[in-house]
């Protein structure tokens, strides 16, 4: 929960600068009134970037009467609220399943991708939970932001040189696996249309069964 | 070593997934695991699915067998015992260092392991179980295992698989003894029955041990659905008794495409993707809907309306119990109305004691307003133009219209 309000202030005071008289510490007794389902809900909204961001989060915190009903409001800044940050967080699990790593000599695990809403940091602490032992290199190049994972924890990083080289396991590995993604099609159940409302072509340059060389 | 028999490796896992592509079940839900710290990976409640292959299936799991051998003759199987197509083995280690290393590419979520019959169950079982612990123990793999049971393995064998999985399932294939004796001779239904009570009990004994993965995601099973004469209403009874008595998580249906010529097999011109379809909305129902079996199809009327799904051929069949009204109904009473889930029905529980709706609201929290506006009041204000006395015709007509769009097939 703490650990929540200090993200979205995080995010929040990125953009202070350009704004209005409200000072982000004044929110924070507000902040901390609001259930953590709420919190995750502004915090994801505040990942979409969107021109209104700040604004709207202004707004939101002076009319909401610890209501629990966020879902559904009349308020038309309210519904974008929950709308976007819906829409991130169907991003960050599409990612979850779509970003791709591959091996790099130095024994890191590199991927790079190119997210619609900027949803790097939640995304790297989910491998970073999960490859505990991995190093991991994770490279939304659209923002050119790329976080380093290591042992649960992640770390903002800059990529200043060129990525290295691929291993020769790797060529081996990404290999079988394209293969096996061709072998397991039944081809009797044609589906394309459902493949591509599940797997958007706007994503698919990042995944690599998808990308055009093997397709 | 891997990198010595990558070439012959390539080919195994090629037949190997091609082999394994008509079971269905893909899931990695289930099971929350946040990690230990020397391992590697987790799982999530939800599940996450890596790809979709060009038949809009998911991958979730790198679904694969350990061998595609088989001592079993069953006719609709591409990998029965007088086929002759090249065969292939894995070794424990082959397989563990493959999942490990797509798993880690996040490729996939974990492994599906099914296999063909070499030697004999309990053999073939054993190096399914050699390949898990390699993957657990020396690559210190947390992910999501799926592993498949095969018919007439022994109780222990079946007890030391379930500690090393996520979910384990075994398949009944056809829905009843007649038709397994038919095509699948090698298989008993009830020597199949007796290992799913025995993991049932097994799952349910091992439920507070801590010192194995014990198969937390309960079991499953699936049925190949039009390769034999049985009715929906014979296919749901028995999915229904799954559900109840051997507490199952999932039944899965599989459309019969056919592999094989086979003179006891039937020729369809393409696989039952519309039945199979229907099945899966009934088994909701009955799942989280709160369907009878009997409300849905009966020994009277066998078989599902193709045309609409089972929930609104519910409704179109018991007319009188609509409108429901959404101000004031029971949760139960909504999730009846066709275009309300489940999700949808609790907001509306949720919400309505702070304010009052109209249809533009409904919709925003989920509800297919085409669907339902025929089924309910609000306030005792209807939103139809038909009234629900002269529904009959034109209403099937209304809607057979709009449930045109419902499928992509």
């Amino acid at each position: 929960m703490n650990t929540l309000i200090k993200k979205l202030q995080e995010t929040l005071n990125k953009r202070q600068g350009k704004l209005f008289i409200y000072q982000i510490d004044s929110f924070d007794k507000k902040f901390r009134e609001l259930d953590k389902k709420t919190l995750q809900i502004l915090y994801n909204y505040s990942l979409s970037e969107g021109n209104t961001v700040y604004e709207d989060i202004c707004y939101f915190l002076e009319k909401y009467k610890n209501q629990k009903i966020f879902n559904f409001s009349s308020d038309p800044i309210f519904e974008r609220i929950f709308h976007t940050s819906q829409r991130v967080k169907r991003e960050i699990h599409r990612f979850k399943g779509f970003l791709r790593f591959q091996e790099v000599k130095g024994g890191y695990l590199y991927a790079s991708f190119k997210p619609e809403y900027n949803i790097i940091l939640p995304l790297s602490r989910h491998f970073a939970n999960r490859m505990m032992k991995e190093k991991i290199i994770i490279h939304d190049t659209k923002r050119d932001l790329a976080f380093f994972c290591y042992e649960n924890s992640v770390y903002p990083a800059k990529i200043e040189s060129s990525i290295p080289d691929k291993t020769a396991l790797e060529k081996i590995i990404s290999s079988l696996w394209i293969e096996y993604f061709e072998k397991v099609t039944i081809k009797e159940r044609f589906n394309k249309k459902l493949q591509r409302q599940k797997v958007p072509l706007k994503y698919r340059n990042s995944i690599l069964e998808f990308r055009r060389e093997h397709v | 070593m891997l990198i010595k028999n990558s070439h012959s490796l390539y080919e195994k896992i090629s037949l190997l997934a091609g082999g394994a592509k008509f079971d269905v079940s893909c899931a990695s839900s289930g099971v929350s695991r946040k990690k230990n710290h020397s391992n590697i990976g987790n799982t999530s409640k939800f599940g996450i699915c890596h790809s979709w292959t060009p038949d809009g299936r998911c991958i979730s799991l790198l679904k694969i067998l350990f061998t595609n051998f088989c001592i079993n003759d069953c006719a609709y199987c591409i990998n029965r015992k007088k086929n002759d197509i090249p065969r292939a083995i894995l070794s424990p280690e082959e397989l563990a260092k493959v999942t490990y290393e797509f798993y880690r590419r996040n490729y996939i979520e974990g492994l599906f392991l099914s296999s063909g019959i070499i030697n004999n169950a309990d053999k073939t079982m054993e190096m399914m179980i050699d390949a898990l612990k390699i993957l657990r123990i020396k690559y210190k793999f947390n992910g999501y295992i799926h592993l498949k049971i095969i018919p007439e393995s022994s109780d222990p064998t079946i007890f030391e698989a379930i500690k090393w999985a996520d979910r384990v399932s075994i398949n009944i294939e056809l829905p009843t003894e007649k038709s397994l004796s038919y095509l699948a001779p090698d298989k008993k239904m009830d020597t199949i029955m007796k290992t799913m009570n025995f993991i049932s009990k097994t799952i349910e004994d091992l439920k507070d041990d801590i010192s194995g993965y014990n198969a937390k995601g309960g079991q499953s099973t699936q049925l190949i659905i039009g390769a034999t004469p049985e009715s929906d209403f014979e296919i749901l009874k028995l999915s229904s008794l799954l559900y109840k008595k051997n507490r199952l998580k999932r039944v899965y249906y599989s459309g019969y495409i056919p592999v094989n010529n086979d003179s006891r097999l039937p020729t369809l011109s393409k696989p039952p993707l519309l039945r199979e379809h229907r099945l899966y909305q009934a088994d909701w129902l009955m799942r989280f809907y709160g369907f009878s079996i009997y409300e849905i199809v009966s020994p009277d009327n066998p078989y599902l309306n193709e045309k609409f799904d089972p929930k609104l051929d519910w409704a179109l069949r018991n007319l009188d119990f609509f409108p429901v009204d959404i101000a004031k109904a029971p949760y139960e009473m909504i999730l009846r109305v066709p275009g309300i889930g489940p999700t949808s029905a609790k907001r509306i529980i949720k919400l309505r004691k702070y304010c009052s709706f109209t249809l533009k609201d409904l919709k925003k929290l989920g509800v297919v307003i085409k669907r339902a506006k025929y089924f309910i009041t609000i306030n005792g204000k209807s939103y139809s133009a038909d009234k629900l006395e002269d529904k009959g015709e034109r209403l099937r007509n209304n809607l057979s219209e709009s449930v045109q769009y419902g499928l992509l097939l």
